[in-house]
């Protein structure tokens, strides 16, 4: 028992203080395995350095967060699709990165299937930051900031790809978006107005199947009725899963800072929530080409909207989008780059 | 007979580049998994980690074999209960290429070559060969018997190339039908020679 208390101690003196990662109450329980990737600080704190350094692209001139930015719920609003090196303009809208720890699969098309390995998509993407692991390995092992972090989260400055990609999942893990007005509601500190209690009843009947609470999102694939974009011809899912029915099938997103992080849909097609409400309801329905859940058509009167709207509204959490433990790391920044 | 404790097994692939002018072989890396042997229809031992070989270096020692066996299998690729974990380290570390970055998912086997057909055509080669999710799962298991003393695992690309498959299919670098009967196709040229 003391052998095993001081090998704890051990651990936690070389790696740091363990992150206590906490589930919000009235949320299920993570998909995410901490077992294989325990949180701690050191290794969150060197995780959001690797997010917000250039160094990961191949000309140092994007970062993660270049396209994932705190303010917009870690989405990017300046671009329909996201902005790469060189200018480059992707196929799709970056996605806002919170509450991950709850989502099966990962990309519009679930094409990866674990948060630790997410990075290595926008990583070595021709339009997102160009650049290979190697590469990027081996300048943060010739940087005179990585071997100093990597020590104090790992107990040596050994960099591989498995510290690497576990550290930015580490950071990711932390964006835990669970205090908007809707959440304070769940945990009896608020109450909806009139309006949004109006709003949310809507919501339930209209929108819950998909877009399920509390994550606002049940993190399926579905075909939501959207017109193919022509120049893009994306396709969805089907060119992951090679399933037919997955044609146009694109994973529900979730709505939680939905103020915060437009552009709407996979391709960033619609500025304004208003756009999107107009989308959806659509009296006659989507028979045949959408979701099913879609077929039967919404009604929505005018001030059904205004009042879907209020509620919507009550998902954006700004404790989230301001807290500064998110943001551009300027202390260890400051502190060991040249 | 049984064989002895020093005996080994070794993995090489089997091609004559001097036979067909312009052939040349650029790239033939096999995951090998699960490497289990067996004496008298019991398992020996236990099953090997993955291992990432790239048999143009030459013959290399793939493990020894145990006194009594009679048969090994392995697998050709990386397991589904592996691809589904994330971050990995040494065979499995996504720096040696062999993991895709666009769509999660070990490449099993990398063949790579350039060869001229039957009408003196140069024709190239790309295979990067993954999947790992049904209905296109192309791990490949294999089950083989041996004799006592040193064995040699083969995999006779010679034979591979000249399937009708290859010329119809000259590049396959995503999971689908396509790569499922390459798999087959690989899994089938493993033979053992001693």
């Amino acid at each position: 028992m003391t052998k095993l208390f001081l090998v704890g101690l051990l651990i936690v003196l070389v790696t740091g203080t363990n992150y206590k990662f906490s589930r919000p109450e009235h949320f299920p329980q993570p998909v995410y395995n901490f077992s294989a990737n325990p949180l701690s600080e050191a290794k969150i704190n060197l995780g959001r350095a690797l997010f917000y350094d250039n160094i990961l692209s191949v000309d140092s001139s994007v970062s993660c967060a270049s396209c994932h930015s705190v303010y917009n719920s870690f989405a990017h609003t300046d671009h329909a699709r996201s902005h790469g090196i060189q200018d480059r303009i992707g196929r799709r809208n970056a996605p806002a990165l919170i509450n991950l720890a709850w989502q099966p699969l990962f990309m519009w098309d679930g094409a990866v299937n674990h948060l630790d390995v997410q990075s290595l998509a926008p990583l070595t993407h021709p339009d997102e930051m160009g650049n290979d692991l190697a590469t990027t390995l081996f300048r943060l092992r010739q940087s005179k900031l990585y071997p100093a972090l990597f020590k104090s989260a790992f107990g040596d400055t050994e960099i591989t790809s498995e510290r690497f990609l576990k550290s930015i999942a580490q950071f990711m893990l932390k964006l835990v978006s669970a205090n908007s007005k809707y959440d304070r509601v769940r945990r009896s500190e608020a109450t909806f107005s009139a309006q949004e209690l109006h709003g949310y009843a809507l919501f339930k009947q209209h929108c819950n199947t998909c877009h399920r609470e509390p994550l606002f999102s049940d993190y399926s694939f579905r075909n939501n009725g959207l017109p193919l974009n022509l120049d893009l011809n994306d396709s969805g899912r089907v060119a992951i899963s090679l399933n037919p029915e997955d044609r146009f099938r694109f994973k529900v997103p979730t709505l939680r800072n939905l103020e915060y992080s437009y552009p709407y849909m996979h391709d960033g097609r619609f500025m304004r929530l208003s756009q999107v409400l107009k989308h959806y309801a659509i009296p006659g329905g989507n028979p045949g080409v959408a979701d099913a859940a879609l077929a039967s058509g919404i009604y929505l009167s005018d001030e059904d909207k205004t009042d879907l709207m209020a509620f919507l509204l009550t998902l954006n959490d700004s404790s989230f989008v301001f807290n500064p433990s998110f943001g551009y790391p300027f202390t260890v920044f400051s502190t060991v780059k040249p | 007979m049984k064989s002895k404790a020093s005996d080994t097994l070794f993995i090489a692939a089997k091609y004559q580049e001097s036979t067909n002018k312009g052939f040349q072989v650029l790239k033939a890396s096999v995951y090998i998994s699960n490497l289990t042997f067996y004496g008298e229809g019991k398992i020996i031992g236990e099953k090997s980690a993955p291992r990432l070989l790239h048999l143009v270096d030459g013959k290399q020692m793939l493990h020894t074999i145990p006194s009594g066996a009679d048969a090994f299998s392995f697998t050709l690729g990386i397991d589904s209960s592996i691809q589904v974990k994330g971050a990995l380290s040494g065979a499995l570390d996504p720096v040696h290429g062999f993991y895709w970055t666009w769509q999660s998912g070990y490449i099993h086997a990398k063949i790579e070559a350039k060869l001229q057909d039957a009408e003196g055509m140069e024709k190239e080669i790309i295979w990067h060969i993954g999947g790992y999710q049904t209905p296109y799962n192309s791990i490949r298991t294999s089950l083989l018997n041996i004799q006592p003393g040193n064995a040699n695992l083969i995999l006779n690309l010679d034979a591979l190339f000249n399937s009708e498959f290859v010329s119809k299919n000259p590049t396959v670098m995503s999971p689908g039908k396509a790569a499922c009967s390459i798999s087959y196709l690989i899994n089938k040229q493993f033979s053992i020679q001693q």
